[in-house]
């Protein structure tokens, strides 16, 4: 019989590429970590990575690798034109979608230059800590959704 | 093989589809226990003191903290026990779209526990909006993995072809499907109740299935999209499961749980002439059923049809009325009149029987003085209000593939939103808004002036979604 707390959780994410460099992203749980590993689909970074965790579980998302000197691109008059960015499109615990509260209401990021920003558009380089302190699913998505 | 049904349908009897569906399963060479879990769950949640908060998760799917426990806990307890049996398959059905939030966590505790075991859903209650349209969820639980099969549409075939290895069947995870034929209707198995506990119903209660379809074409139905054609069991064959069912479970009060049960006027002629006749014969056993009825045109006959119909034990004809403009009715494709509708009633007072009209406020076409005319015509007719008990609905709806989603532009309706009743009428000013206001005031109308009126709960939800999406 498995586990019923085992689950995983997954994300879409997007890239922006700079110099043909993009964001490193690392998932992790405990000692269970994994390397996202952009794709290129029809001229875009995408990635799809699913971490197999065990609820209550705190799940880190570790982005870095952008030098912000080097890897933001501004125009004349100081405006952004091309960015090292990773944005999150999707987020399901188990297949089941938490776009609502993670996507559109955003996560929150520490940053390496401590700051904090809540956001599914992520230009630094941080760490998003997502507790997920509840012994099963069922549990844990309305304990998000309900938040 | 488990069989199931899930919460949440508020019944006074147990849903009979995994009864109907056991012997399909054994046929096909399974073993098969068929759970009443609708009931067992409405029978727990009625008592819990946070009932109303319960329910409404059925609805909405909102947790808060006063039930989350007892739902974790529910689910888990519910699957871990299906899962004890063992099954080779786990089928879920689905009445109505209040059950999708226990499918979607039952199936999924189900595949967490033993995810060897094969889990198909089915029941109108999968698809979005009834029987047409899309099916987000059981595509989503399919895709996720959660369900291996969703069956759509007459179940009954495809669940045996696909417990026999032939899992390419119409219906099965394919948006089309196959009608079952009057003949394959006959020769359906009849359905088998032993793993069922009446105990938790006041009354013994059973359900018959006669019919699949209509003979009516209404504007507004989308039942009659997916059963192009009205299909039939014989009158013998209906009497003699009553018959054989009495005798297993000594129940003697059926309810029918089709479209209609006097679609086909021969056939009716006959079923309520044996069970009048078998009624006379047997004072102390007699029957008595209700169902889906129709009022047609009065003609010569029709108080001898009445009087049938009263010796048959008929007890309470739910008549889709819909609406007392006899011009709206016309409209919609009911074609009887107002003098009519006074025989008809005029007949089940003369029987004691009991009649539930269910009404659809709001036509494409309907205007302030047709409320007017509903509330005279209900001043009119309190002598009936022993007779007669209302269910005014929660306003129109257009429905995916409908005659009226067919036809909106020519009949002036432009949708305002995804849910069915989020549509306008410009040239009427009918607006969702209006037409919650009509339904409030019929329903206040007619209890002030004693009518029995039962306020559906999905009626409300309906309402409170609208003004919700508004805000």
């Amino acid at each position: 019989m498995q586990k019923i707390n085992h689950c995983f959780i997954e994300f879409d994410l997007e890239f922006g590429c700079i110099n043909n460099k993009l964001m490193t992203v690392t998932l992790s749980s405990g000692d269970n970590v994994t390397q996202v590993q952009p794709e290129l689909v029809d001229g875009q970074y995408l990635s799809k990575s699913r971490l197999y965790i065990d609820l209550p579980a705190v799940v880190k998302l570790r982005f870095s690798g952008k030098d912000h000197n080097t890897d933001v691109i501004f125009d004349q008059d100081g405006k952004i034109t091309q960015d090292m960015y990773v944005k999150i499109l999707r987020v399901n615990l188990d297949g089941f979608n938490l776009n609502e509260k993670f996507i559109h209401q955003g996560l929150t990021i520490d940053t390496t230059d401590g700051q904090s920003w809540t956001t599914s558009y992520i230009g630094f380089n941080g760490e998003i800590l997502l507790d997920l302190s509840e012994p099963n699913v069922f549990l844990q998505y309305y304990s998000i959704l309900n938040r | 093989m488990v069989v199931l049904s899930v919460p949440w349908t508020e019944t006074t009897f147990a849903i009979m589809a995994p009864a109907a569906l056991k012997p399909v399963v054994e046929k096909a060479g399974l073993s098969c226990l068929a759970i009443d879990l609708n009931g067992d769950i409405v029978n727990l949640v009625n008592s819990h003191p946070n009932r109303e908060e319960i329910i409404s998760f059925f609805f909405d799917g909102y947790v808060n903290k006063n039930i989350e426990s007892w739902l974790n806990d529910m689910f888990i307890s519910a699957a871990s026990q299906i899962v004890s049996y063992k099954p080779k398959y786990v089928g879920i059905s689905v009445f109505s779209y209040l059950g999708q939030h226990s499918m979607k966590w039952l199936a999924y505790f189900i595949r967490k526990l033993d995810p060897t075991i094969k889990i198909i859903i089915g029941g109108p209650g999968c698809l979005q909006h009834n029987f047409t349209g899309p099916a987000p969820l059981a595509e989503e639980l399919v895709t996720n993995g959660i369900v291996d099969y969703h069956i759509r549409g007459d179940g009954e075939h495809a669940l045996f072809e696909l417990l026999t290895g032939n899992d390419d069947y119409s219906g099965i995870n394919d948006p089309t499907w196959k009608e079952l034929n009057r003949e394959e209707l006959s020769l359906l198995p009849i359905p088998d109740y032993t793993d069922y506990d009446f105990s938790i119903y006041n009354k013994k209660i059973l359900g018959i299935m006669g019919s699949r379809g209509c003979v009516r074409k209404c504007k507004f139905c989308d039942y009659i999209e997916n059963w192009k054609n009205f299909t039939w069991r014989t009158a013998d064959h209906v009497f003699s499961e009553m018959i054989e069912q009495n005798k297993k479970y000594n129940i003697r009060t059926f309810k029918f749980q089709d479209a209609l049960t006097n679609g086909n006027l021969k056939e009716f002629h006959r079923f309520t002439s044996l069970l009048s006749e078998y009624n006379r014969a047997n004072p102390d056993n007699s029957f008595s059923w209700s169902g889906y009825y129709i009022f047609r045109e009065r003609i010569p006959t029709s108080e001898r049809d009445w009087e049938l119909v009263a010796g048959s034990g008929a007890e309470i004809l739910i008549v889709g009325i819909e609406n007392l403009n006899e011009h709206i009715r016309y409209h919609m494709g009911k074609k009887f009149s107002n003098a009519s509708i006074d025989f008809h009633l005029e007949q089940a007072q003369k029987y004691g029987i009991k009649i539930n009209f269910l009404a659809l406020v709001g036509w494409v076409n309907e205007v302030r003085k047709d409320i007017d005319y509903t509330k005279k015509w209900l001043d009119e007719h309190v002598r009936f209000k022993d007779v007669i008990t209302f269910q005014w609905g929660g306003s129109l709806g257009i429905f995916t593939n409908t005659y009226l989603d067919r036809h909106k532009d020519e009949l002036g309706i432009t949708m305002i939103g995804s849910n069915p009743q989020a549509w306008i009428n410009k040239e009427t000013g009918s607006t969702p808004e209006v037409r919650a206001e009509w339904v409030t005031e019929l329903n206040n109308h007619s209890k002030a002036l004693g009518y029995t009126v039962h306020e559906r709960l999905d009626n409300h939800f309906i309402l409170e979604t609208l003004m919700n999406a508004k805000n």
